[in-house]
């Protein structure tokens, strides 16, 4: 039931002449085994006769005229195939035999996504997972930026996860609070999602969905179209978890009208590559099919995932000095255990209804209705009138020891005297050997509640929850208006009802907690609810609900001509926002519902393919439309205030591309450039700042100090573009090279508006921040990668490549860019010694080194009767290159001229930007028994 | 088929086993037994008073344990006294030498925060002395250690949180209920032994010049006084006062104060030769009884405001009847406050505002800006009731009386009139103005000007010499107003800016003329191209010399012409920085000339070249001439001199030396010539001035 995979399998036909002779062509299909292979898709190359092949691997195309033909067959599970063959003139039938499929091995490039820096204290936008590591499709240049350059947090274009879409039956993905789709919720889950129904590329027109900057995957979880098997499959690998056991039973559709599909997993670690990190997942999946005839149908499907999982901490590369790359300061010991104090747990469930109708002979309708209710929860260490129990808190570090207070023979550590260094090089190796020092010390978190039991709890466990309970309802609408003419309506409407608290996990040991904020003076969290003693599960310093309703309207159609082939796409939506507050701040106006905030989109998309001949093609993509802001960008500061933030947006977006596309025997070829603008774009962050003064003149206000704040950047806009190739040649009919090369430019392209809202200062605005040609964080800009694939017809192969990964920047924060930064508040002008090369060097947007990465893998598989099994093997960065910093950010403490040159003139920064380095060399083996 | 069948059994097997022992942390953890975590039970070897004896006058450092003598190992005990969980105490442990009888107290700086969660108030601690040493701050001695920064012979820094580990054990023993011990004020002195304790004061109350204020403003530390043990109501004054020190860290911080009497628990400690205590806790305090000492019998700091009238600022203005006017009415004014004392340009007074005009108030306070009710874009209440309008100079202001006309509500009186709207701090938005358009409504306003610079001749000069100074800000058009500065504002000494911009100000006036007052020097900052089209740049230095190492270097030649007296050099009132200073007086005014003559300084090559200097002057005399010359012969004399200018001792004349800067001395007049400045001074018998120069630079592009 494969759909076009991608756009590509529309050209692998080559133009004929077929207007006068009448010939049929037919042929079986076969797997390896000699059994017939059923519902095989097979698309004719500019025709819109694209046949199915019935149960005993038949099909046939009728009235071919003379000329020379190239069909694909396609269906899930298997490798496609590609027959050429010639119809001469007066040849009534002709028999192209039997095509036999191979079996799919494509579960050697499993990517393992990990969400850990997800942390909105913590700041930071690098390593999001994408959906460009999931596609699979038969492009050589998709192909390889998902398996290959993909493991290296490579994204095609630079496009981030919130601009993909991934649909299951219709409903999106995307969570509200960010846009970002959570792949958690169905992690685990790969024998059923292994093949979309649908899946294109970044703006190309989708039938499903109008999407976005990256690309539609659709997946349909209809019981019936998972191939009749029992699978299971294990894997054992040192990434994020270290064993993954999976089973999986499809019924297939039986004889009166019924299918099943099961599918469960489970993956974990007990203690993985990162110190302290473990991890367990499980996954579940049921769809049940009932098919009343063959026009309607009815699927229940059922999925979820509770996983389990503890994080890694970003770090300062002091501390990767100090500890290693695999150093993790989230952990303690306790009970013989390392326990993590940063554990994310979710489970939402997602439950769908949908109903298949077949209208008339060639309309269908789709409809899905689909519930999803569930928690999300990140835990983190609290603190209460006691210190940061961070191992690296900046006064724990060793690089402290030069604070040029301690000594005034000391010059704050821009050189360091040979003293120095031997009191440097002991407290090192304090950090070495003592886990009391370098990681969290759990006992003396107890111990400080277990001394001051009558006061509350110093320590506590808490977590950020959030539980979302959606409602979606999608319909689609399909049919043909004439044999080459499709037209699609697509419809949804959602519900959202997004619960976030936060709330105590661990007391400590204590009776109870304080709910009181430390940093306004104990004030109670929840004014109209003071002196209230917290227990475990009791909801403290914030509870709010964010609400909103969302509808969708998107037509699609598509006119496929001889040389000519267009879709265009255009949708419209409208949504409304609202936050509901449940504590009242003891200063801001946080209880109750805030004003609504509606946003009302629309956009177009369209396709232009040229095809010169079958196996030249001219494809141009334009997309032009307004994405609204995300619930985290409409709420400024929705923990404490129910204020909208200022000037916020819908983003405008307009994207082109432009490919040439070969597709040759031996050789295919893609060339591609694209241009994609966004402006408008508000981007909020959060984290922690050390700044001084109000200095809006006309305003005599005076402040300073530490504040939790939410970074506003309004009305930025920004540039991607760049150029694709991506080029397969096959050297014999089972060695087969590959070349990839990805050179893009992202970048801001304006001095965008900052504001910042903190608990202590309210809502201000910084001015401009001189970030204009400032890069955009969360990839490699450019990419290469080189191949050779072995492919014996005894059922291995083996293979490797070469990556190389270009323009990697971190990412930064902005107010440190503003001319507030170097401006002397007492009298507006710069500080002294704020020459435009320091604040040139101070404010210099970090980029790291280019890398070289090496991967292989291999695999085989086997048969015992009607038993297959499997073996492979892939491994990532052989070469152990443990330099490669995957994401990180800048640590936005030092917002005033004066703080920044000091700690950047020290040898040990106290707020250098924190980091991500890539594991290592990973490997991935896995096996399985299909049945 | 069948031959696989054992190999697909066991692939089962092991596919279910798997799932089985895949185990991994629960995320469930036991409450660990912390009975006898990180404690131990020492044996004292010295006592409170011991170590305390073992200081001098100078730091006493405790020598490192001896290896063969066990019996080096100083261990002292004593019982924490001080908790930290509040902030108000800060990097500081108390102890004391009983928990109930304490005969001894002391103090252990330490650098590090949150001590109590693991020291908590009542823990029994020991102490390895050796290596740590005991010094003094502030006269109190205290337990740290002698490291780099701590410079002072007798001066210790904090123990370093590394060490404390290997210096700082507790006891296994659970922590005891600590008594306060009763003290009087009047018994302090005689009771020293007891710094560091804790202690308890019966029926005392926070004086008037306190009440109805905060613990301490937000991030400042500060001294509220207590009184007790009688009270004088003629005088207003207690039998006895102490000093209760409040950080401004502290989570109580933004309470006001107890307003009644009764009791105080604090931590004992001095300050020089001022008794100060710290609070643990908020709890510890109970002083809400009424009537106090001084006779008030109910707590002052509630306003009812619906007992009372509501002014305006134009209202309150016109109760003015021609001279000093009380005000007898049950009235209240809410405004906002535009201006304060955050600078020292305003001093003893604010500026308050609404829709109908803005008021002077005088107060008798210093650092107005650190109280809530006083801060910027705060609504204040002001009970009018017994206040007194007075016109100062033209200007109608509200205060009290003081030599006939309005002067400073005297601080004992400020809670009587002053209340926290507790409204938040919201933006002040000045009132936007043209120097002609200015009017007698707009005195007291919060104005702004769009467009001045200071007029040229102000251009390098500082805000305010050595005496509250005008300069004048004109627009483009040419009209001028005066930016009035005090000197003793904290930008006095900086240079105004030399571009053109919006000016934020009070508008005062002085006798008919208007005044501009900036709270900070950021309401004049002016960037933009002067109204000519012209940029002013500060002119770079090319010669300068701030004569800091004291003497005079060959740059310098020092000729006496006559008199016994000649140039100097001197530190006096400056620290380590120099100066070059003149005077003719020696038991008695004499007869001088001395001068002062500079190495040649080549302008060549340059468009524009300016002197400029600091100087302070004392005592009447004849001004100090500032010459120039291009041909020096080696003798006064005989050399051609051009002045440039003189400087004359102000009057009246000043009773301390305040430095004032010369601003730009053009020295245009010398481009592409190579020139000597000299200082001539001279004296009589009738008067003699001191004069004190530095910072001479010759400046030039």
């Amino acid at each position: 039931m494969i759909k076009k995979l991608s756009l590509i399998s529309l050209f692998t036909l080559l133009p004929a002449s077929y207007y006068y002779a009448q010939t049929t062509v037919y042929a079986y299909v076969q797997d390896s085994q000699g059994k017939p292979v059923e519902s095989a898709e097979v698309d004719l190359a500019q025709s819109v006769k694209d046949v199915t092949a019935d149960k005993i691997g038949y099909f046939q195309f009728v009235d071919l005229m003379p000329g020379h033909y190239q069909i694909t067959i396609a269906k899930p599970n298997f490798e496609s195939k590609t027959v050429e063959f010639d119809v001469l003139e007066g040849e009534k039938r002709k028999d192209l035999g039997i095509i036999k499929l191979g079996v799919a091995m494509s579960d050697a490039g499993v990517i393992v996504i990990d969400d850990s820096a997800g942390d909105i204290d913590e700041g930071g936008s690098a390593m999001q997972p994408t959906v460009g590591l999931l596609s699979s499709g038969r492009d050589v240049f998709q192909n390889v930026s998902a398996f290959e350059l993909g493991a290296y947090w490579f994204r095609p274009r630079g496009v981030e996860n919130r601009f993909e879409d991934i649909l299951f039956n219709g409903v999106p993905m995307s969570k509200n609070d960010d846009g970002r789709v959570d792949f958690s919720n169905w992690g685990g889950l790969n024998d059923v999602t292994r093949y979309p129904y649908e899946n294109v590329d970044n703006i190309t027109p989708s039938e499903y969905a109008f999407g976005n900057l990256g690309g539609v995957v659709y997946y349909n979880t209809r019981a019936s179209s998972y191939r009749k098997q029992t699978s299971l499959a294990y894997s054992f690998t040192n990434r994020s978890y270290f064993h993954r056991a999976m089973a999986t039973y499809s019924s297939g559709l039986t004889k009166n009208g019924w299918a099943f599909t099961f599918s469960g997993s489970r993956r974990w670690a007990d203690d993985g590559v990162i110190d302290g990190t473990y991890q367990d997942a499980y996954a579940y999946f049921g769809a049940i099919e009932k098919q009343f005839s063959d026009r309607h149908a009815i699927n229940l499907t059922a999925f979820g995932a509770p996983t389990y999982r503890a994080g890694n901490s970003p770090n300062t590369q002091e501390t990767f000095d100090i500890m290693g790359k695999n150093y993790n300061e989230y952990w303690g010991w306790q009970d013989g255990e390392k326990r993590n104090s940063r554990i994310r747990k979710v489970f939402e469930p997602i439950f769908m209804i949908t109903d298949y109708l077949k209208l008339g002979k060639t309309s269908n309708w789709t409809n899905t209705l689909s519930y999803q209710v569930g928690k999300d929860s990140r835990s983190r260490l609290d603190w209460f009138h006691a210190a940061d129990p961070k191992p690296t808190y900046y006064r724990k570090m060793p690089g402290f020891l030069y604070n040029d207070f301690l000594d005034t023979t000391s010059d704050g550590g821009a050189t360091i005297t040979d003293a120095e260094q031997a009191q440097y090089d002991a407290y090192v190796n304090q950090w070495r050997t003592d886990p009391n020092i370098s990681q969290i010390n759990w006992m003396s978190l107890y111990d400080a509640n277990y001394q001051n039991k009558e006061i509350g709890a110093r320590y506590t466990v808490v977590a950020d929850v959030n539980k979302d309970k959606t409602l979606n309802f999608a319909s689609h609408f399909d049919t043909k208006l004439a044999s080459n003419w499709k037209l699609n309506l697509n419809f949804n409407f959602q519900n959202l009802k997004s619960d976030n608290f936060r709330e105590i996990v661990d007391l400590l040991g204590a009776d109870y907690a304080n709910d009181q904020n430390a940093f306004n003076y104990d004030a109670p969290n929840d004014i109209d609810n003071p002196n209230r003693k917290l227990q475990v599960g009791d909801r403290t310093q914030y509870s709010y609900d964010l609400l909103r309703n969302m509808y969708a309207m998107n037509v699609s159609s598509e006119v496929d001509l001889p040389k000519w082939n267009f879709m265009a796409s255009v949708f419209s939506s409208y949504s409304e926002s609202q936050r509901d507050g449940k504590f009242n701040h003891a200063v801001y106006n946080s209880k109750g519902k805030s004003e609504l905030f509606d946003a009302f989109d629309a956009g177009l998309k369209g396709r232009i393919t040229y095809k010169i001949n079958g196996k030249n093609f001219i494809v141009y993509n334009g997309a032009f439309f307004s994405l609204a802001p995300t619930l985290n960008e409409i709420f400024i500061s929705p923990r404490v205030t129910n204020m909208i933030t200022p000037s916020v947006q819908n983003q405008i977006i307009n994207s082109n591309d432009l490919s040439y596309i070969l597709r040759g025997q031996i050789l295919k070829i893609r060339l591609g450039a694209y241009y994609t603008k966004i402006n408008n774009a508000t981007e909020v962050s959060r984290y922690f700042a050390d700044y001084t003064d109000s200095t809006t003149p006309g305003s005599s206000t005076s402040n300073n100090g530490d504040a939790l704040i939410a970074e506003i950047l309004s009305g930025v806009d920004k540039e991607y573009k760049g150029v694709e190739l991506g080029a397969e040649v096959k050297i014999t009919p089972t060695l087969t090279a590959n070349a990839v090369a990805s050179v893009g430019d992202y970048r801001i392209t304006n001095n965008p508006l900052v504001s910042t809202f903190s608990d202590e200062f309210s809502y201000e605005r910084w001015g401009n921040a001189n970030i204009k040609n400032y890069k955009i964080a969360g990839t490699p800009q450019k990419a290469y990668s080189a191949g050779l694939r072995y492919n014996s017809t005894k059922f291995w192969w083996i293979g490797a490549s070469a990556n190389y990964l270009q323009d990697q920047y971190l990412d930064f924060s902005a107010i440190n860019k503003t001319p507030k930064m170097y401006t002397n508040p007492l009298n507006g002008d710069n500080y002294g010694g704020a020459t435009p090369e320091t604040i040139a060097r101070l404010t210099a947007q970090q980029k790291f080194e280019d890398q070289f990465m090496l991967n292989a893998n291999a695999g085989k598989s086997f048969l015992f009767g009607k038993y297959r099994a499997g073996i492979s093997i892939s491994v990532n960065n052989i070469l152990n290159n443990r330099d490669y910093v995957t994401g990180g950010f800048e640590q936005g403490r030092n917002v005033n001229f004066p703080e920044a040159i000091m700690d950047a003139n020290r040898k040990y920064p106290y707020f250098g930007p924190k980091l991500w380095y890539d594991r290592g060399r990973t490997f991935f083996a896995n096996v399985y028994l299909r049945f | 088929m069948k031959k696989y069948n054992s190999f697909i059994n066991l692939l089962y097997v092991f596919f279910a086993a798997l799932l089985v022992v895949g185990c991994v942390h629960d995320d469930k953890y036991d409450e660990p037994n912390l009975a006898n975590y990180e404690c131990q039970d020492l044996t004292a070897n010295i006592t409170i008073a011991q170590v305390k004896a073992l200081h001098g006058s100078t730091t006493y450092v405790f020598p490192s344990v001896d290896p063969n003598d066990p019996t080096s190992e100083k261990i002292l005990e004593g019982y924490v006294s001080s908790s930290d969980e509040t902030g108000n105490i800060y990097k500081t442990i108390y102890i004391q030498d009983d928990p109930t009888n304490p005969t001894h107290g002391f103090t252990i700086s330490i650098d590090a925060v949150s001590t109590y969660t693991t020291f908590p108030q009542g823990k029994k601690i020991y102490i390895k002395l050796n290596d740590l040493a005991i010094g003094t701050y502030g006269g109190l001695v205290q337990l740290g250690i002698k490291d780099g920064a701590a410079t002072g012979a007798d001066a210790v820094s904090r123990i370093p949180e590394s060490m404390v580990p290997e210096h700082i054990f507790r006891s296994c023993a659970e922590k005891v209920q600590m008594t306060p011990k009763v003290l009087k004020i009047s018994e302090f002195a005689a009771n020293q032994n007891l710094l560091g304790a804790l202690i308890q004061i019966d029926n005392v109350e926070f004086t008037k010049r306190a009440l109805c204020n905060t613990f301490a403003p937000d991030g400042t530390s500060v001294d509220r006084q207590i009184g007790a043990e009688g009270y004088n109501a003629s005088t207003g004054n207690y039998t006895r006062t102490a000093v209760v020190r409040n950080s401004g860290f502290a989570s109580f911080a933004n309470q006001i104060l107890p307003s009644g009497n009764g009791k105080f628990v604090g931590i004992f400690s001095k300050f020089n030769s001022t008794y100060q205590m710290y609070i643990n806790r908020l709890a510890d305090i109970d002083m809400n009884t009424f009537p106090r000492l001084d006779g008030l019998d109910t707590n002052p700091c509630t306003l009812d405001p619906t007992s009372l009238t509501v002014k305006t600022v134009a209202d309150v203005k016109a109760l003015y009847n021609g001279s000093l006017t009380k005000i007898t009415g049950d009235f209240l004014l809410k405004a906002k406050v535009t201006a304060n004392d955050e600078t020292g340009n305003l001093f003893k007074y604010v500026y308050v505002e609404d829709a109908t005009g803005g008021l002077r108030v005088n107060i008798n306070k210093v650092d107005l800006f650190l109280d809530n009710r006083f801060k910027v874009g705060k609504e204040l209440y002001i009970k009018l009731k017994d206040l007194y309008v007075g016109n100062v100079n033209g200007e109608i202001q509200l205060g009290q009386p003081f030599n006939g006309n309005v002067g400073q509500v005297v601080e004992v009186d400020v809670y009587k009139h002053f209340f926290d709207s507790n409204m938040p701090v919201t933006a002040v938005v000045p009132t936007e103005r043209t120097i002609t358009q200015l009017t007698a409504g707009d005195v007291g306003r919060w104005i702004k000007i769009k467009d001045v610079e200071f007029i040229d001749t102000d251009l390098g000069k500082d805000y305010a010499g050595s005496s509250t100074t005008n300069r004048t800000l004109k627009d483009c058009n040419g009209n001028t107003i005066i930016l009035r500065t005090s000197s003793f504002a904290s930008f006095a000494g900086n240079e105004v800016d030399g571009g053109k911009g919006d000016v934020y100000a009070i508008l005062s006036i002085f006798n008919g003329t208007y005044q501009l007052w900036i709270p900070k020097q950021i309401h004049a900052d002016f960037d933009n191209t002067r109204c000519d089209g012209s940029v002013y740049v500060a002119l770079p230095t090319i010669y300068e010399d701030g004569f800091s190492s004291g003497g005079f270097s060959s740059d310098w030649s020092t000729v006496n012409v006559l008199g016994a007296q000649v140039w100097n050099t001197s530190n006096t009132g400056t620290g380590a920085n120099y100066y070059a200073v003149m005077s003719g007086f020696a038991s008695g005014n004499q007869n001088n000339e001395d001068w002062l003559i500079s190495k040649p300084i080549s302008l060549t090559g340059i468009s524009q070249a300016a002197l400029s200097f600091e100087w302070a002057a004392r005592f009447a005399g004849d001004p100090l001439q500032v010459l120039v010359t291009e041909n020096y012969t080696g003798t006064p004399s005989t050399t051609s001199w051009i002045p440039l200018t003189t400087i004359s001792v102000p009057t009246p004349l000043p009773t301390s030396y305040v430095f004032a800067n010369t601003g730009n001395i053009s020295l245009n007049s010398y481009l592409n010539k190579t020139i000597r400045i000299a200082f001539k001074y001279t004296s009589t018998t009738a008067g003699a001035t001191t004069f004190e120069i530095d910072d001479f630079k010759v400046k030039g592009q």
